[in-house]
Parts: structure tokens; C-alpha cells; sequence
């Protein structure tokens, strides 16, 4: 006959360490996601995008560039991440099953939008502001969910909602209101980029959600910048190609022959991969609610990278605007449909396991996981 | 060996055999794709995890028996397949040539 007691024991330290591991796993995703914009802004500084300056299409053709780079270098990160786990075989079968590998094609598109978009925004406007613009990607997300798969946005979820489009608000309107005045630098496209960053970045994690409830979150990923690469190759090289010509492999050679350009690939590549690896080990351990919440802290996190690399202090529009989102996302992200991962979340000792039952409207909103 | 993905081969043996404890699942999945270890053995127990938090699963019972868990006292899940898994399965074609 089972000891009750050590049954119950086993269930508590079970939970804890199954929390203990999520909340890591979400921090090390913050911090990761944050530090992606350190590399991301410094290799602007390095030939040959250094040099791509003068003009609008020498700025979109470096941010083109460095994103169909950044893509490729998170692949290989990914690809041996699934090799050291063993795992590429499922990769292979998972690839096989059309009607769950297809959906990573958009997800893929959404989310190589939102990383040139990304690019962009760092290029135009700075980098402090492409990271806090991204922060409001839980709105698409939640109305997307909404409108695909019927997911209700409680009054909590609405709240957490309009707080974050005021963080929003704060971000975007000191600058966008010197465009429109004529103050402002001719930085209209960088804002139109921030914007295009988080509606991607929401679409894609909507997308992503349901191809994700049936395939492996690490084989996943990896099939979803395959997609992006596959992408860039077949549609978004020849498009920037017959748009810039022969720039196009002259700034592709030029880059590739610059071990700094090099280097930062491979930060690029490890801080973005490992981000989203860290960010999809959380969700099964403390709730995708959880863990997007602690995710939004990446905002804060890349406005000290950046200072600690840069020395530049961030817009105060910035800090203010970034810290209401990351309230919103909190919110948003902790409310009641999470009620078993809250259960989970706090010393099981003080519930009983045996009464925690999961009903359809408890069920976490799979719509709103990020890239 | 199956060509069905581990993910999927796992959500079709419950549709098939309904519900099912998380050692006996590692010893099939294990088998069907001829891995062993307490690796394979502790991934498939977090793909079952991961199965059961995105709500495709429901946890039927628990159990202690460290005969099935390597030696060690763990707490083992006995889960099931809900009326959600079930349809994402099918809307994922992975209820497709399956008995249940």
C-alpha cells in the first residue's frame, strides 16, 4: 500500500522543482533576448554596413542583410542544439508531417517580418526603442487568438491590454510627433519598423501555438528559422536583389570577409536561438502565462545591456514606456485562465493537489506565445 | 520504427490504448525508435509534461515505484487523452489510420 505522506512529499518537491526550473529557464530567455540587441546594434558599426548610410536604400540594404544573416546564424545555432540532443532524426519526421510543419511557414514569415523590422528600427530610430517598441506584441497576440481560435479576453486580459497599449503610447509618440511636426530626423520608417516588430512577433507566436501543442518545442523552433531561411533564399534575396542589383552581393561578400561581422553572428545567433529555447522550456514547467510575463522583462534587461555596452542613456520616453508595458504584460499574462500553473506556482503544500482539476476556460492561451 | 515524430507517435498511443502511465509510454516510445537511457526516459516524461500543460492531456492518477524510474523514488503520472488532444490531433491529421 502507498505512504500517502511520502506521495505527497514527492508531489511538492516535484512542483517546486518543476517551478524553480521555469522561472530559470524564463529568466535566462529575458536576459538572452535583451543582450540580442547589444551584437544586433554593433554591427552596424562595422563594415560593410558601417558604410551603408547615405540613403534609404542603403539602410534598408544593410538591415536586409544583417536579418537574412541573423536568420541563418540562429539556424545553425539551432541546428546544433537538436544535434546535441539528439533529436535530428525527429526533426527529419517532424519536417515530414505537412499538415503540422506547414503552420510553421507563416510563423516563420511573421517572425522574419518582426526581426527586419527589428533591424530597421535599431538603424533608424536606435536600439533602446526597437527593443521596448517589441514589448507590445501581447496585444496581437491576444486579439489574434481571439479572432482564430475564439479564446475570450477576460477583463483582466482587457486591462492588461490597454495598459500596455499606454506603455506603447509613451514609446511612440515623442518621436512619431517630431516626424509629423518636421522635427523630427526622417525616422518615420524606423517607427513604421517598431510597429511591424511586435505585430510580427505577435502574428507568429499565434501561428506558431497550435503546431507547437503537437511537435517538440526544440524540433519546433528549429523547423520555424528553417522556415525563415527558406524564406529569405527563395522570396526576399531575389526581391533585394532586383531592387539593389549588384550592391546586394557586394554587401554580402564585403560582410562575409569581416571576422567582426563574423563574431557578432555568432553572438546574434546564440543570444536569439537560446532565447526561444529558454522562453519554450518554461511554459510546460510554469505556464505559458508565466513565462511570457517574465519574458517582457527582456525590455528592461536590453535598455542595461545597452547602457552597459554603450554608455548611452536611454530616452526617459523609453524607461517610462517599457516599464508600463512590462506591468501590462504581467497583467495580461497572469490572470485566471493560468489558474493551475498559479496552483503550481506556489508551494503545493498549501493546496490540495487532489481538488486541482482543469476546465476549458482554465486552459492557458496558447495564441499569444511569442516568436 | 515508425516515421510519425515522437510527439505524435506519443498522442497516438493514447488515442490508441487510452490512458497510460508516463513509464509505460518511455518504454514504448523507446522501443518503437530503439533509444535507451534515463535521457530518453526523463524527455519523454517532459514531453508528457509539456502535453499535459498545454491541456492536450489530463493526469488520471499518481504513483510511487522505484522499480519503474531508474531506482529512484519518483512520482509517476498516469495520464489520458481529452476531448481537446483529441481534436487537435485530428485537426494535426494525427488521428488519421488510427484505431481508437
Amino acid at each position: 500500500m502507498l505512504d500517502t505522506d511520502k506521495v505527497q512529499h514527492l508531489r511538492v518537491d516535484y512542483r517546486n522543482r518543476q517551478v524553480r526550473w521555469g522561472f530559470i529557464w524564463a529568466i535566462w530567455c529575458a536576459v538572452l533576448w535583451g543582450a540580442w540587441y547589444v551584437p544586433g546594434f554593433a554591427i552596424y558599426s562595422e563594415p560593410p554596413f558601417v558604410d551603408l548610410s547615405e540613403t534609404t536604400g542603403d539602410l534598408l540594404l544593410a538591415a536586409m542583410v544583417i536579418a537574412f544573416l541573423n536568420a541563418i546564424a540562429v539556424l545553425l545555432a539551432m541546428f546544433v542544439w537538436v544535434g546535441v540532443l539528439g533529436k535530428t532524426a525527429d526533426y527529419v519526421r517532424t519536417l515530414r508531417q505537412v499538415k503540422i510543419s506547414r503552420w510553421y511557414l507563416p510563423a516563420g514569415l511573421a517572425g522574419g517580418l518582426a526581426v527586419f523590422g527589428s533591424y530597421v528600427a535599431i538603424v533608424y530610430v536606435g536600439a533602446q526603442f526597437a527593443a521596448v517598441a517589441a514589448l507590445l506584441y501581447p496585444i496581437v497576440g491576444a486579439f489574434a487568438a481571439r479572432v482564430w481560435y475564439s479564446e475570450r479576453i477576460t477583463p483582466q486580459a482587457a486591462l492588461g491590454i490597454i495598459i500596455v497599449v499606454l506603455g506603447g503610447v509613451v514609446i511612440f509618440t515623442p518621436g512619431l510627433v517630431d516626424e509629423l511636426t518636421g522635427a523630427g530626423t526622417g525616422g518615420w520608417i524606423g517607427y513604421l519598423a517598431g510597429g511591424m516588430a511586435f505585430i510580427g512577433w505577435g502574428l507568429e507566436g499565434a501561428i506558431a501555438g497550435r503546431a507547437l501543442d503537437v511537435s517538440d518545442p526544440d524540433v519546433g523552433l528549429t523547423l520555424r528559422f528553417t522556415a525563415e531561411v527558406g524564406l529569405w533564399l527563395l522570396v526576399a534575396v531575389p526581391i533585394t536583389i532586383m531592387l539593389a542589383g549588384d550592391a546586394f552581393w557586394a554587401a554580402l561578400g564585403s560582410a562575409l570577409t569581416n571576422p567582426a561581422v563574423w563574431l557578432l553572428l555568432v553572438l546574434l545567433g546564440l543570444t536569439f536561438g537560446f532565447c526561444y529555447v529558454a522562453w519554450y522550456k518554461s511554459f510546460p514547467l510554469i505556464g505559458v502565462g508565466r513565462g511570457q510575463a517574465i519574458a517582457a522583462l527582456y525590455g528592461p534587461f536590453a535598455l542595461v545591456w545597452l547602457y552597459l555596452f554603450t554608455f548611452e542613456i536611454p530616452g526617459v520616453e523609453f524607461i517610462i514606456g517599457g516599464a508600463i508595458a512590462v506591468i501590462g504584460s504581467f497583467v495580461l499574462f497572469t490572470e485566471k485562465r493560468d489558474v493551475l500553473e498559479v496552483i503550481r506556482a506556489v508551494p503545493a503544500s498549501r493546496v490540495r493537489p487532489d481538488t486541482v482539476t482543469r476546465s476549458r476556460d482554465d486552459e492557458m492561451t496558447r495564441g499569444e506565445r511569442r516568436p | 520504427m515508425t516515421d510519425m515524430h515522437m510527439k505524435g507517435y506519443i498522442l497516438q498511443l493514447f488515442a490508441q490504448r487510452g490512458a497510460l502511465w508516463d513509464h509505460e509510454v518511455a518504454a514504448d516510445v523507446m522501443r518503437e525508435y530503439a533509444l535507451s537511457g534515463e535521457y530518453w526516459y526523463g524527455t519523454v516524461r517532459l514531453t508528457l509534461t509539456d502535453l499535459f500543460s498545454g491541456g492536450l492531456l489530463d493526469e488520471i492518477e499518481t504513483t510511487i515505484d522505484p522499480e519503474k524510474s531508474f531506482g529512484a523514488e519518483k512520482l509517476l503520472f498516469k495520464f489520458g487523452l481529452n476531448d481537446f488532444g483529441r481534436e487537435r490531433m485530428r485537426q494535426s491529421g494525427l488521428l488519421t489510420g488510427v484505431a481508437s
